[in-house]
């Protein structure tokens, strides 16, 4: 026989059950219930996991418009409920949650993902149950009618000609991290560059855990590539951009516009100084000229993102932003209904938001025109700056 | 093209030494109770927070921070021993492993909501420019890791095989009950080992933050790449454990730059399996006969 010590049984009950708490306090935040009968849309995006820095911005976002509208007295009379839900970064968790959204919270639409990673295995639910979902999100494939997106794809990829073209580059050398984001940039991003005029040179994959790229850029530099165009998000991106100084590589550095966040910052070190990345208007509003229409809208947001996160908003937390206000803006025309919902979305003409100015059709689901600036990290100051 | 060659073998350098370090401190907790510390990368990670969060926020000199994560680690280290695995006894092997692997997931929990979801890392310990040799560029960070993982791969190397203590440690591996019987406190000795392997997972974490970004998540893939490091070199001695964590990384450097990056992986573990079928013990174990 075995006996347990009844002090050492009820420490581990402790232990276990703390461990739970922990587990599922992880999980799910709990939302509370509102008094009247809201319009709910449900808000997916990914707070933990590898895809946490842009998809925690994007809600605190999409939850600073909501509440804007709640305190304006909300859309038609009707107060808005944003059911958020964590999907951990991972699709399938993502698949299991936007059936729950669907079924059970009874939304009238999605606002979310902030990641293509997650986009592409949610697109068929979105379909088959017929609920629109506004992400800030590439496509993958083609257009399918019930997705929409505030992510401004081939608006990127002319603002890194442009840039490149302004330096003379001609050789672009491009390094991705593995998985989905690398199969995109491949299928979508590469074509445009090409059709630009620009040679790629080559196509280098990582992973997302990898501590040292510099072999890749070895191989890249062999290949004379004059630009290194870094497609990844967060700390990879951050990796190369310091290994790229590490090795001192004769040519240009250039990032996404989505990687200016505080910690990108913070990971970069003194590598920074190499960064240039693509230009919003939100990462420089504070170094705006005054005479910029968008400079009081993008000043008050950021006031109200730094008021509640206590943090400076990136590109990021203006995609979330808009996301939700191009959904309550069709909720406005349509009211809660699901089909009138999509149908107001895709007829969304000269729709003001952060980031710029959406015009949807049939065939253009995504139809935001971003404001295009230069901007450059600011090492010594630990800011991005303005360059006119 | 020597430049770019030598380019290779340093970035899979840099990778391998931390997979060699924190291998060290697995490798301990393995000689002295034969278990497989799957939260032992969860040290790595509150070494490297703790002192990241110390320096940033808080703003303590940097000496001072790598010392305060070092001690964090070890004193949860301790703790973890004195109120996990202590307390279940002398349960089989098997179920104290699943129970680090469970603790690990806690620890990850715990660990985010401590510091939150982002990645941060320490300023590196001397200027961070590269240094040139040969048309190739190595990070004096990267001679950090390697300087001490060498360092702790003799200092733990030493006690293990010339001290009482190091005596007390392998026979507590060898039988428990035995060592017991022979006058060795068991449970104090694996107490303290617990502590000084965590510690040297702090160690590990606080020198690594500035190369590799370490956030709430990066501790149980360590720990995978450690133990996969210290089964390819051999986890019953320090030097086939160190060695393991480097040919790790310089094996990923060299397939990731001439199969594919996605390939990488799957080569490595290729090559454990391999090597397992050859030489079960690892490249510098020592050949069991029982």
């Amino acid at each position: 026989m075995i006996k347990i010590d009844g002090r050492r049984r009820s420490t581990a009950a402790i232990m276990l059950s703390g461990m739970l708490i922990a587990i599922c306090a992880s999980m799910y935040g709990v939302h509370a219930q509102s008094k009247e009968e809201p319009i709910k849309i449900g808000g997916m995006f990914s707070t933990t996991g590898i895809l946490a820095g842009s998809g925690s911005e994007a809600l605190a976002g999409a939850q600073i418009l909501i509440e804007e509208i709640n305190s304006a007295g909300g859309v038609n009379g009707k107060p808005v409920q944003l059911v958020a839900v964590d999907d951990e970064s991972r699709p399938e968790q993502g698949v299991s949650l936007l059936k729950r959204l669907i079924q059970r919270e009874r939304v009238s639409a999605i606002a979310g993902p902030a990641s293509t990673v997650v986009s592409a295995s949610l697109s068929p639910i979105l379909n088959d149950s017929k609920v629109a979902a506004v992400g800030c999100i590439c496509f993958l494939g083609p257009i399918t009618p019930y997705e929409f997106s505030t992510f401004p794809l081939s608006g990127i990829m002319a603002n890194l000609g442009q840039f490149a073209t302004s330096h003379n580059v001609r050789k672009i050398g491009v390094i991705s991290q593995s998985g989905a984001l690398a199969e995109l940039v491949q299928r979508t991003q590469l074509p445009i560059l090409e059709k630009l005029g620009f040679e790629i040179v080559g196509f280098e994959q990582f992973q997302a855990s990898d501590t040292d790229v510099t072999p890749l850029l070895a191989r890249l530099q062999s290949k004379g590539a004059e630009l290194i165009f870094a497609a990844g998000s967060g700390a990879p991106a951050a990796l190369i951009a310091k290994n790229f100084k590490q090795v001192g590589y004769p040519g240009i550095f250039w990032t996404y516009g989505g990687n200016a966040t505080a910690s990108f910052i913070n990971l970069v070190g003194d590598a920074g100084d190499i960064v240039n990345m693509g230009g919003y208007k939100i990462l420089v509003y504070r170094e705006l000229p005054n005479s910029d229409p968008m400079k009081a809208r993008l000043t008050s947001f950021a006031d109200e993102y730094l008021k509640k996160t206590g943090k400076e908003p990136g590109l990021y937390a203006a995609y979330g932003y808009d996301t939700a206000l191009s959904l309550v803006e069709a909720i406005r025309v349509a009211g809660p209904d699901r089909e009138k919902i999509r149908d107001a979305l895709e007829a969304q003409k000269n729709l003001r938001t952060l980031n710029g100015l959406i015009n949807r059709s049939a065939t253009e689901h995504n139809g935001m025109q971003t404001d295009w600036v230069k901007v450059r990290l600011n090492v010594a100051e630990k800011k991005y700056q303005l360059i006119q | 093209m020597n430049g770019f060659w030598l380019q290779v073998l340093f970035g899979g350098l840099t990778s391998g030494s931390i997979y060699a370090l924190v291998a060290v401190g697995l490798a301990l907790i393995y000689r002295a109770t034969r278990v497989i510390n799957f939260a032992h990368g969860e040290f790595v990670v509150i070494g490297a927070l703790t002192a990241a969060s110390l320096v940033d926020p808080i703003g303590l000199p940097l000496a001072a921070a790598a010392v305060l994560g070092v001690v964090a680690a070890g004193a949860t280290g301790f703790l973890f021993e004195r109120l996990v695995l202590r307390p279940m006894g002398d349960k089989p092997v098997f179920v104290l492993i699943l129970c680090t692997l469970g603790c690990s997931i806690a620890f990850r929990g715990a660990e985010m909501l401590l510091w939150g979801k982002d990645p941060l890392r320490l300023p590196s310990f001397s200027s961070g420019t590269s240094w040139k040799i040969g048309g190739a560029a190595i990070l004096p960070q990267a001679l950090w890791v390697l300087g001490v993982t060498a360092v702790v791969m003799m200092i733990v190397g030493f006690v293990l095989q010339r001290t009482a203590y190091g005596k007390a440690v392998r026979a507590c591996a060898e039988n428990s009950t035995a060592a017991s019987l022979a006058g060795i406190d068991v449970k104090s000795v694996i107490a303290w080992t617990h502590l000084a392997s965590a510690a040297l997972g702090g160690v590990a974490g606080v020198l690594i933050s500035p190369i590799a970004a370490i956030d709430f998540q990066s501790g149980l893939l360590l720990a995978i790449k450690a133990l996969t490091a210290a089964i390819i070199g051999g986890l019953d001695r320090m030097s086939g454990v160190v060695l393991g964590g480097l040919l790790l990384g310089v094996i990923e450097a060299f397939s990731t730059v001439f199969i594919s990056s996605a390939m990488k992986d799957a080569f490595a573990f290729a090559i454990l399996i391999l090597l397992l079928m050859v030489r079960p013990q690892g490249l510098l174990g020592l050949r069991r006969t029982q």
